[in-house]
């Protein structure tokens, strides 16, 4: 065993060792000098703690006396055990059981709060005992459930509205409390925890964590192959358990819906009953009512002025108070499955997009089970967030299964709408023109189309000071034949306007919805649009005409041109005849409504057609004019098609929104000046404001693609050539520019506000969504712990 | 907030005023380790050299004796002592220990066993041998550092000659001091390896000087700790406790708890313990002293008793015998339960680590029962599987119930679990200052037990292997030959070992067994040793 120094011998373990009693070997300290040889055995202390000044004496006082004397103890810091109220802390009426105590497996785990009522809170919770419900339980039970809902971004009030079950009031008070304390309070959580490794290793030095994992080499140390197999194994399982777990949470959403569908159809009967409508005649009164005033999608087809402003107040009024239309919908997404829906029926629309989308579906199948679920949770569902996430519901979200490319820099800006010094052709029939909406029928003023994504055609407007003219004139009128002799001398400048519309002078361009039978042809972009265009003989003088280089010489032009228009314009006024001017281009396109509706119908996404294809394209069929049911499944196109002109006459399913769809509402929220806004809004002329210098760039989104075409549609940072093209499309036209004379300035953009009746429906959309979220975080959560 | 002055004051040394046990004042050499200041008077936080560190206090300034400051930088660059001859801790009676204490450690512990402290003596004698040699501009850092522990047992200094000489100045000023040389304790017999202790000292003392110290004389301290083995700064995934603490935060070297109350009992902390930061301010943490939950406040604890009917450790209770119970926890299965008990002893553990969760660990309380409940008296981790035959990881009696034969009832009970496993088994090392007591007197009394009541076999005399004992006791062999040799029981006579039996032995051991009446009855033992080997994670 040890080596002696002296003897080769050792201390064998196994050999027998006689005891001797020291009074019978008389001669035993001759053998001592061996003795010495005898090796010594670690102690087991660190060496530097050995040798403290204690403990040897202890030692040697051990050795000494063969027992510890009490002045020879080491000395320990003292402790008290004399804690008066110590009795009344602890109830002393506990029984020793007769037999051993053994714990069942998870008879530990009592739903009991984490949290501890402190006196601050004794406080509060006693002031607000005198307004409302609580227990001290409850507060605690509260409070635990925030402080455990918290990341690293604490609960907002929405979501912990969502976490507690408790009413409004209650929540909001506590919420309040909770929110000040938090905030006042240096620690990360108010139940206070041990901290916890940082999973990027920079904790591991940390003297105040503790009880890090063990796991990274400890998991797979033992058959490994199937260590890794249970693992997937597991994953799966989770993955499963959390489909499940969603299903059961939509299954809680529909009954609930059910339930508060049935009250609300009691209560309906119940006030019926009182008032005694046992014809019904109240209740249909009632639902034509309620057709009228609450769709939340443009009407399909607005009969009237008056009603369509009803639609846009009711509009603003959700908007407004998002939350409260959580119910509602769920409701109405219930009732779709029901039944097929009467489109062209004078049935209430549905407000408002579906619930849910597979995005919901899929949001426990995390990519790994066990990267920390609640960080995972948490994320992305506060306030503050938002504040950090402009985009906030719009921000762009990776769809499974979509492959994502980066943007081409090298075929930016090179649309045909766009100028050469974008790599586009400015063609003709992409320019400002003066534009009218067949439904409703109404002149826009200048507008250019162009199509942004998924196909969908966007309408940029451009204010000028004629603006009020463009909307004051009567489109019937444009299509009345020209009037064989000139205008009486007295025409105002409005007339004037008119004719040089009339006489094709200005292009005028007039979208409509296709017919059902056109849609065959309908293959590419604007072909048979580009191909009317083409056949009434537009020639831009600037036709691809122009490259990089000469963009300076073209802005030039533009403002010589400008000035030239101008002055004519004066002349006009003046003279109050019908001026001749340097017509180059001047023919009008008067597009006729097939293929307006055409233009409008052509644009088809292909999800859209497989969406239609798959789900309903049978109900479809009869829809009016195109227009798709406001089915959330229809992501996109809120904004829906009126373009045809009858109702009657058969839309394709397929169309998607025409340029001519701008709605009135759309349009006007987005201008720039709020007057001008609003006589839009009525269709009335007003005055607007001429004190305006900036271009309006107005964008009309069709589709759910804002941000995407807005910045397609500026670009910003460059010149607009706004001014310049219409200023090359409409030479005879007596607008100012006086923004092209100061050359280009960049034109405002309206961009919040892009399109109110496109926001408000996504708006929705994305609101149940979080709302969802949420909901289902927490049922994570507690699965999880 | 700390002016450059008092800053520059860390890692000083200097005589600091305390009662000893006979409350009688003495000045024992002390290191700065922190100051603060609290309603304009300043506090440091002093660690006294050679004393345990469970006595590091805070002090008033007037407990200091400014005038015996020790500048461990200057001291170390004085060029007067760089020239002394002899002033080379690499002496030949060093080196001989040194590859002494390797040898027998590679003889007495086999293969794996003990590992711990073995590389870490070698890894400390490389710097020390680097720095001493006349080629590094590092001067004699040592001798001061060796001084300090001089100045407390300076008859140890006897055996070291050199190092006389080279601290003769600083020896000088401290014996003066009448209060050092009374502390010099008498040095009977037992041969104590106190040049040892200088190495790790110095290797301290360079740690924790302040920046610009260490900075002009020391490599950077991973450099002469780390890179020879080139571990990473995380610790080894096995066992409770750490020996080479390195790495320590200075944080760490310090209490931070200053009062808990359990209970009807207040204890003063004796460590750093990781209990959340935002409770280290209170003046007292409240625990409950069932489920050992940490509380800020009284009126928290209040709460939590509403909702807490724990009145027994949330385990199973393998034995019971009076009011004494013992509770089996699993680390894994009640980790809230381990984790608040692991951090309640590392209050009073200064090597246990809590690194890692307690999930390879068993816990066995200890408890007292009365009609509140049954109460914790003190504790004792295993590890599940352990490679290395550790029987128990962290071991504590809690203090108020020190010095009362619990801590022996602890170790008696974590030998009976071995004797039903079948294995022998020994603490997972280092052991503290009471530990090795307790331990030792513990195997002193169990072997000296079986001595006594050996029966003379067919009139020869008794005799007994030490595997014999070994297997009777669960104690480890190299535990039990440690122990003879600690009560001088082995001898070589007449060409053979013996074991002899002196009178004080003897006596002394009647008269602490009739004091030792806490006694485990294996029969209240219900426990079944699981094979956590088969399970396979713990």
């Amino acid at each position: 065993m040890s080596k002696l120094s002296f003897r080769a011998r050792a201390l064998d373990a196994s050999k027998p060792l006689p005891v001797f009693r020291c009074e019978d070997l008389p001669d035993l300290h001759e053998y001592a000098s061996i003795n010495r040889a005898v090796p010594q055995m670690p102690t087991g202390m660190e060496k530097e703690e050995e040798s403290e000044h204690h403990l040897q004496r202890a030692i040697s006082a051990q050795q000494v006396y063969g027992e510890k004397r009490d002045n020879m103890v080491i000395p320990v810091p003292e402790a008290e055990s004399n804690i008066t109220y110590y009795d009344s802390l602890y109830p002393g009426d506990y029984k020793m059981p007769k037999q051993l105590i053994h714990i069942q497996p998870f008879s530990l785990d009592t739903e009991q709060p984490d949290y501890d009522l402190d006196s601050d809170d004794e406080a509060f919770v006693n002031k607000l005992k005198k307004k409302m419900e609580i227990s001290f339980l409850q507060f605690e039970e509260m409070i635990d459930r925030l402080e455990k809902g918290s990341g690293q971004q604490l609960v907002s009030l929405p979501e912990a509205k969502l976490l507690l079950k408790e009413d409004d009031e209650l929540i909001k008070e506590v919420f309040d409390y909770w929110s000040r304390k938090r905030k006042n309070s240096k620690a990360n959580s108010l139940i206070p925890n041990v901290k916890q490794e940082k999973r990027d290793g920079s904790s591991t030095s940390d003297p105040y964590v503790a009880f890090r994992r063990r796991t990274e080499k400890m998991q797979t140390r033992k058959n490994r192959k199937n260590d890794e197999a249970s693992y997937e194994k597991m994953l799966k399982l989770r993955r499963d358990l959390s489909r499940a777990v969603t299903i059961l949470e939509m299954i809680k959403r529909r009954e609930k819906s059910k339930r508060e569908l049935l009250h609300l159809t009691l209560e309906i009967f119940e006030k019926r009953n009182v008032m005694s409508d046992f014809g019904g005649e109240v209740m249909a009164e009632v639902l034509a009512e309620r057709a009228l005033v609450r769709p939340q999608i443009i009407p399909l087809v607005p009969l009237t002025n008056q009603y369509r402003h009803q639609d846009h107040m009711d509009l603003k009024d959700y908007k407004s108070k998002p939350e409260k239309m959580e119910v509602p919908r769920q409701k109405r997404k219930y009732e779709k499955k029901q039944k097929v829906l009467p489109l062209s029926s004078g049935t209430p629309h549905h407000p408002g997009p579906a619930v849910f989308n597979a995005k919901d579906l899929n949001q426990y199948d995390f990519p790994s089970s066990d990267d920390e679920p609640f960080s995972q949770l948490h994320s992305g569902s506060s306030e503050a967030e938002e504040e950090n996430d402009p985009d906030g519901a719009y921000a762009f979200r990776r769809k499974a299964g979509c492959q994502y490319y980066a943007a081409r820099q090298d075929r930016v800006g090179s649309w045909p709408w766009c100028g050469p010094w974008e790599g586009g052709l400015a063609e003709a029939r992409f320019r400002y023109s003066l534009t009218t909406l067949t439904v409703p029928r109404r002149c826009l003023g200048m507008a250019r189309r162009r199509v942004g994504r998924g196909g969908r055609v966007l309408l940029d407007r451009a204010y000028t000071d004629f603006d009020n003219v463009f909307h004051g004139l009567d489109p019937e009128m444009l299509d009345l034949p020209l009037p064989p002799s000139s205008p009486p001398p007295t025409a105002t400048s409005r007339s004037q306007i008119l004719l040089n519309i009339k006489s094709c002078r200005w292009r005028h361009f007039r979208p409509r919805t296709l017919p059902l039978h056109e849609l065959d042809n309908a293959h590419p972009l604007f072909r048979r649009l580009s191909r009317g265009l083409n056949n009434a003989s537009v020639q831009s003088n600037y036709t691809s005409a122009f490259t990089a280089e000469q963009y300076q010489q073209h802005q030039e032009q533009l403002a010589l041109m400008q000035k030239q228009q101008l002055e004519q314009i004066q002349l006009q006024q003046q003279a109050n005849s019908t001026a001749t001017a340097n017509s180059t281009q001047g023919l009008a396109n008067t597009l006729d409504q097939a293929s307006a509706q055409f233009a409008a119908s052509a644009l088809v996404t292909a999800d859209q057609l497989l969406a239609l294809k798959t789900k309903e394209e049978l109900a479809l069929g009869g829809g009016v004019n195109g227009v798709l049911s406001p089915s959330g499944v229809y992501k996109g196109l809120h904004l829906s098609s009126t373009a045809s002109p009858s109702p009657a006459a058969p839309a394709p399913p397929t169309t998607t929104p025409t340029p001519a769809l701008l709605h009135p509402c759309t349009a006007a929220t987005t201008t720039t000046s709020s007057t001008s806004a609003t006589s839009n809004n009525n269709g009335t002329a007003h005055p607007a404001n001429s004190t305006t210098t900036n271009t309006a760039t107005t964008q009309v989104l069709l589709g759910n693609n804002n941000n995407n075409s807005l910045r397609l549609g500026v670009p910003t940072g460059k010149r607009v050539h706004a001014p310049r093209t219409l200023s090359a499309t409409m030479p005879t036209s007596a607008l100012k520019f006086p923004h092209a004379t100061a050359n280009c300035q960049k034109p405002k953009v309206a961009t919040a506000s892009a399109s109110p009746l496109d926001i408000v429906p996504r708006e929705n959309h994305e609101q149940d969504k979080p709302a969802l979220n949420s909901l289902s975080e927490n049922t994570v959560a507690m699965e999880v712990t | 907030p700390l002016e450059p002055g008092l800053i520059q004051n860390i890692g000083c040394r200097l005589p600091v005023l305390r009662k000893n046990q006979e409350h009688e004042d003495e000045w024992p050499l002390a290191e700065i380790l922190s100051v603060k200041e609290v309603s304009g008077r300043k506090l440091y936080y002093v660690h006294y050299i050679d004393f345990n560190k469970r006595l590091d206090e805070w002090v008033t300034s007037d407990r200091l004796d400014m005038k015996k400051l020790q500048f461990p930088k200057k001291e170390a660059k004085t060029p007067t002592k760089n020239g002394l001859p002899g002033s080379r801790p690499s002496s030949p009676e060093r080196e001989v220990r040194k590859s002494l204490d390797l040898n027998l450690q590679s003889a007495t512990a086999p293969s794996r066993g003990k590992t711990l402290p073995t590389p870490k003596r070698k890894v400390e004698t490389v710097p020390l041998a680097t720095q001493v040699s006349p080629a590094t501009p590092v001067p004699s850092l040592p001798s001061s550092a060796e001084a300090s522990q001089a100045s407390v047992f300076p008859a140890v200094r006897d055996t070291n000659t050199f190092k006389s000489r080279e601290d003769h100045d600083q020896l000088a000023s401290l014996t003066t001091n009448g209060t050092a040389r009374r502390l010099i304790p008498a040095q009977p017999g037992r041969k104590r390896k106190a040049n040892c202790g200088g190495t790790d000292e110095m290797i301290k003392v360079l740690q924790y000087n302040n920046p610009q110290s260490a900075s002009v004389f020391l490599p950077p301290p991973e450099d002469s700790q780390d890179s020879s083995d080139g571990i990473p700064s995380a610790p080894r995934m096995t066992g409770s406790l750490v020996s080479d603490r390195s790495h320590d935060d200075i944080v760490t070297r310090m209490k931070n708890i200053e009062c808990i109350e359990l209970g009807r009992h207040r204890l003063k902390p004796w460590y750093f313990s990781p209990y959340p930061q935002e409770l280290t301010t209170l003046p007292i943490l409240y625990l409950c002293e069932f489920c050992l939950k940490y509380l800020k406040s009284l009126k928290c604890l209040q709460r939590h008793l509403t909702k807490c009917n724990l009145r027994h450790p949330p385990g199973n209770e393998i034995y019971r015998k009076g009011t004494i119970s013992f509770f089996e926890i699993d680390g894994r299965k009640n980790k809230t339960y381990s984790q608040n008990l692991c951090l309640l002893a590392k209050c009073f553990l200064d090597h246990k680590t809590l690194y890692y969760d307690t999930d390879p660990f068993l816990f066995y309380v200890m408890t007292e029962y009365d009609s509140k409940g049954f109460h914790i008296v003190g504790y004792f981790s295993k590890e599940k599987e352990s490679t290395e035959d550790y029987n128990v990881a962290c071991i504590l009696t809690l203090p108020p119930y020190q010095r009362r034969g619990y801590g022996k009832l602890l170790i008696e009970f974590s030998y009976e679990l071995s004797k039903v496993e079948g294995k022998t088994g020994t603490p997972e090392k280092p052991l503290s200052d009471l530990g090795l007591l307790s331990y030792r007197s513990y195997w002193s009394q169990t072997i000296l037990e079986i001595l006594m009541d050996l029966k003379p076999d067919n009139g020869e005399r008794p005799q007994i292997t030490i595997n014999e004992i070994s297997e009777i006791t669960s104690v480890k062999k190299e535990d039990v030959i440690s122990t003879l040799q600690y009560l001088n029981l082995i001898n070589y006579y007449k060409g053979q070992y013996i074991l002899t039996l002196s009178e004080d032995i003897v006596e002394g051991h009647e008269r602490a067994m009739q004091k030792r009446h806490l006694r485990i009855d294996p029969k209240c033992l219900h426990f079944t040793p699981k094979d956590w080997s088969k399970r396979g994670k713990w």
